[in-house]
């Protein structure tokens, strides 16, 4: 991460202050380590119309997606369980020295109900968590439901007290960083939980349902459970025992309280309760959650890697986490055999089957292999392929967060090309219409994904499916732009700062642009991409800039200007008339005074000078080649000069006796008639 | 009937006529013909040496070798139109003299001619290359020294740049009337090893 958490506690020695957008005052030495919601950092903030709202910045990881588009519908919901999201914004962050996304938000009066996942604190009472923390959230959860939201970080270290007296319970920030990326494994589903933090997605109300399930018990009994595990270890507790049973453990709670985390905790997302359950719940109407459905285990267990695996589940997760391993058991039969002798489960052994077989008969490689048995074996496990782990609806996010790793790229398009979303679709009993939608959608991409133009490949799949993803390139790695109207201001900022241009538009841009607005730009994305002459290269980036600028931004950028002209002064010499580049060079210093990047690309790439000056310059080659060859004729007739002279004195002297015999034959006739 | 055929025709019929009107003429011109016979052998000597294709160098002698003869041959026709005549003319030292002088002169226009074309060319060499050396700069100051290019040399006929084959050598002193044009061609036509 960019930033640094304790970067905040630090922050007091910093002065002045930060305005975002002319409405919000943010005091760089007022830090709010208190209300850190990672990986953002928050500050004091407040609105310049009005100074005592208690208002705070929560200052975003550059490098993260912030859930910009949720902004809105999270502003205007009619609830108190949430510190809403009042604006966001990119500004100058000096601390880092950088541009940063901030997010404007509540600022609680109260302080952490638990204070870090590390703490052990007093249990909390089950009445004053009921009326505190489970009623609202039910309430918040049905609402945000109902608008197809998710929260994805709710934890005990994210949930506040909002005001002094403590009596009121409110859910901190859900939009400074992508979903449940910065979630512990404990407070995430088996399915969430198993894929990479990056690749979890925005799932549904059943993943916050779990979260505050976890985060009850949490409360309940005064720490976080397994928090002294590693991540896998929770994951095969969890496997192994189901959430339910291995999170509470030996833990004492109420009957009341039993019911309502049996519920949430429940590992089928089906029998899982649903927000109305927990209306219900909250309201007094007590109900029995089905126990969890104990996995179904073979009659003997299935040795691999040294260990013994009684059920499905637990071996997917085993290969998963061995991939090398797992291709011998795959391919000599011994998971057939365990399979059949184990259950009597045709479904399964079936599903196994096609997982092993090409239905075009090409051979395929070991990694494409495990995967799909992999998925046949658990079929709600995330996708998985080696180190690549993400949930159906988290396979885009993962993608925009590795976007600089080229191993995740590189195995991202396999999984795309593997067509393994399909294969897991079709494993799915019930599919939800959001993982059809997803499924759909990295369809639609895989055609695009090993394209190599630019505009196209991996980088255009990653903006197509996370439209919150800030333009990765390096040309704006100081800077945080997630729209094309950002663009154009954030280069302009640099040109003001005296940064000078190498490029203008890279394989990142083009891909940004491109997954923006696509039709406008494409003719001259293939022009970006000439090799042969790095002036139609450059021209065709301020073609994109202009385009941008008269589409989207459709303000004057006067120091842009003045260095994208800069960087066209060399294409002036692609025209070979000194006269016609004196003229280009003029047009450009009046077109840098408008502020157009229009202006500039008429003045360099005007069709009818380009086209005058190629026809001229030939002409005046052939010309040129003309005189070298009358120079040489010259200089062969001056070194045989005699020869000339004797064939061409002959020539004269005939025709001076023929005019001389003329005169004379005259003369004697007259001379001899007359006299 | 083809145009080759019908040139062919016209070709014989020609001959036809000058084979029956040559001795009518000569027999009827006679002492006229003896004259120019005797006048004017400095160009039939000239004539048989002169190896140019347009016999240049003959040309300049016979004119004014004519020229010398007219006066004595009008002479004849006035006086005694006879072979009598005629060799009373030659006999006298001062006829031969004049129309062999006049030769001379035509041959000694010839000779002169060489130098004053020589410096002629001179003159004229330094202008053109000065016209081009002029253009050429301006090229190269309007469009760079790219104007070049690199076909140039290709464009020049291999053959123009070879070294022409001394007529003088070749055809003796008188193996020099030709035009300028043919000049120019010359090079290209003595290419093939003599």
């Amino acid at each position: 991460m960019a930033l640094n958490l304790s970067g905040s506690s630090g922050g007091d020695s910093a002065t002045g202050s930060v305005t975002l957008k002319g409405r919000f005052n943010i005091n760089l030495g007022a830090a709010l380590p208190t209300y850190d919601v990672a990986p953002a950092i928050a500050y004091r903030a407040e609105l310049v119309s009005d100074k005592n709202r208690p208002l705070m910045a929560l200052i975003c990881d550059p490098h993260l997606p912030v859930r910009a588009d949720k902004i809105l519908t999270l502003r205007t919901l009619e609830t108190r369980m949430l510190l809403k999201p009042h604006d966001w914004g990119v500004s100058d962050w000096p601390i880092e020295n950088r541009r940063c996304p901030i997010v404007i938000v509540d600022r609680p009066l109260g302080s952490r109900v638990m204070p870090s996942l590390d703490a052990r604190m007093r249990p909390m009472n089950e009445d004053l968590v009921a009326r505190l923390l489970i009623r609202p959230a039910a309430e918040f959860l049905e609402l945000i439901a109902n608008q197809n939201l998710t929260h994805r970080a709710i934890r005990p270290d994210n949930v506040f007290y909002s005001d002094a007296e403590q009596t009121r319970m409110v859910l901190g920030d859900c939009i400074s960083s992508p979903p449940a990326i910065a979630q512990p494994t404990v407070f995430e589903t088996i399915e969430s939980g198993m894929a990479l933090p990056a690749g979890r997605g925005d799932g549904s109300s059943t993943n916050d349902l779990y979260s505050l399930g976890v985060t009850i018990l949490s409360l309940l009994i005064g720490h976080v459970p397994m928090a002294e595990m590693t991540d896998e270890q929770i994951i095969k507790e969890k496997l192994t025992h189901g959430s339910y049973n291995a999170l509470v453990g030996r833990e004492r709670l109420s009957l009341t309280m039993m019911e309502v985390l049996r519920g949430l905790l429940n590992d089928d997302p089906k029998e899982r309760w649903a927000v109305s359950d927990l209306m219900f719940w909250s309201y007094g109407r007590r109900q029995n959650p089905k126990p969890a459905a104990v996995p179904r285990k073979a009659n003997r267990p299935f040795v691999f890697d040294g260990r013994e695996y009684q059920t499905t589940r637990d071996l997917s997760n085993a290969f998963a986490n061995n991939w090398d391993a797992a291709v011998t058991p795959i391919k000599d039969g011994s998971l057939n055999v365990w399979l059949r002798r184990g259950f009597s489960d045709e479904e399964l052994i079936e599903s196994v089957n096609e997982a092993m077989t090409d239905p075009l008969g090409i051979e395929r490689t070991d990694d494409w292999l495990v995967s799909r048995v992999c998925i046949a074996l658990d079929p709600n496990a995330p996708l998985r392929y080696r180190e690549l782990k993400a949930t159906v609806e988290g396979l885009g996010v993962l993608i925009g967060h590795y976007l600089d790793d080229e191993g995740m790229r590189d195995l991202f398009s396999k999984v795309l090309r593997e067509q393994l979303h399909g294969f897991w679709l079709k494993n799915q009993r019930r599919p939800t219409e959001a993982q059809e939608k997803f499924v759909a959608e990295y369809d639609r991409s895989r055609t695009i994904t090993d394209r190599i133009g630019l505009g196209l490949g991996i980088e255009r799949v990653a903006y197509d499916l996370n439209p919150n993803l800030p333009c990765r390139s390096p040309i704006l790695a100081n800077d945080y732009v997630v729209e094309a109207n950002g663009l154009l201001p954030a280069l302009e900022h640099m040109a003001m700062s005296g940064v000078e241009f190498t490029s203008l538009v890279d394989r990142n841009i083009a891909a940004f642009l491109a997954s923006e607005m696509a039709r406008q730009v494409q003719a001259d994305l293939r022009d970006l991409d000439n090799k042969v002459d790095p002036h139609v290269s450059l021209i065709a980036s301020v073609k994109i800039l202009s385009t941008v600028q008269d589409r989207v931004s459709k303000t004057e950028f006067v120091d842009l200007v003045g260095a994208v002209s800069t960087m066209l002064e060399p294409s002036v010499k692609r025209f070979h008339s000194r006269t016609v580049r004196k003229r280009v060079r003029d047009r450009l210093k009046k077109a840098t005074r408008s502020g157009r990047l229009a202006r500039l690309v008429e003045a360099i790439n005007d069709p009818r000078d380009v086209a005058a000056d190629a026809g001229a310059f030939q002409q005046a080659t052939a010309v040129y080649a003309r005189t070298v060859m009358e120079d040489q004729r010259l200089e062969y007739e001056k070194t045989h000069r005699e020869y000339f002279a004797r064939e061409m004195g002959a020539q004269m002297s005939a025709t001076v006796s023929g005019v001389i015999t003329c005169i004379a034959s005259v003369l004697i006739f007259v001379v001899m008639m007359f006299f | 009937m083809s145009e080759e055929q019908e040139a062919e025709g016209a070709a014989r019929g020609r001959v036809i006529i000058a084979w029956v009107v040559a001795p009518l003429v000569c027999i009827a011109f006679f002492p006229t013909i003896l004259l120019l016979l005797i006048g004017m052998a400095p160009s039939i000597v000239a004539y048989i040496v002169d190896k140019r294709p347009r016999k240049v160098t003959t040309r300049s002698i016979g004119y004014l070798n004519f020229a010398g003869c007219l006066y004595y041959a009008l002479k004849l026709w006035m006086e005694q139109n006879t072979i009598s005549g005629v060799l009373e003319l030659v006999s006298e030292p001062s006829t031969l003299m004049i129309m062999y002088s006049s030769a001379a002169v035509g041959w000694m226009l010839n000779f002169i001619m060489v130098p004053i074309m020589s410096a002629f060319l001179a003159v004229q060499h330094e202008a053109k290359i000065r016209s081009i050396s002029r253009r050429q700069e301006d090229l190269i100051k309007e469009w760079g020294s790219v104007v070049k290019g690199q076909v140039i040399l290709e464009e020049i006929p291999a053959q123009e740049l070879r070294e022409p084959v001394d007529s003088a050598a070749q055809g003796g002193a008188f193996d020099k009337g030709r035009s300028g044009s043919e000049v120019e061609e010359e090079p290209e036509e003595n290419s093939t090893p003599s």
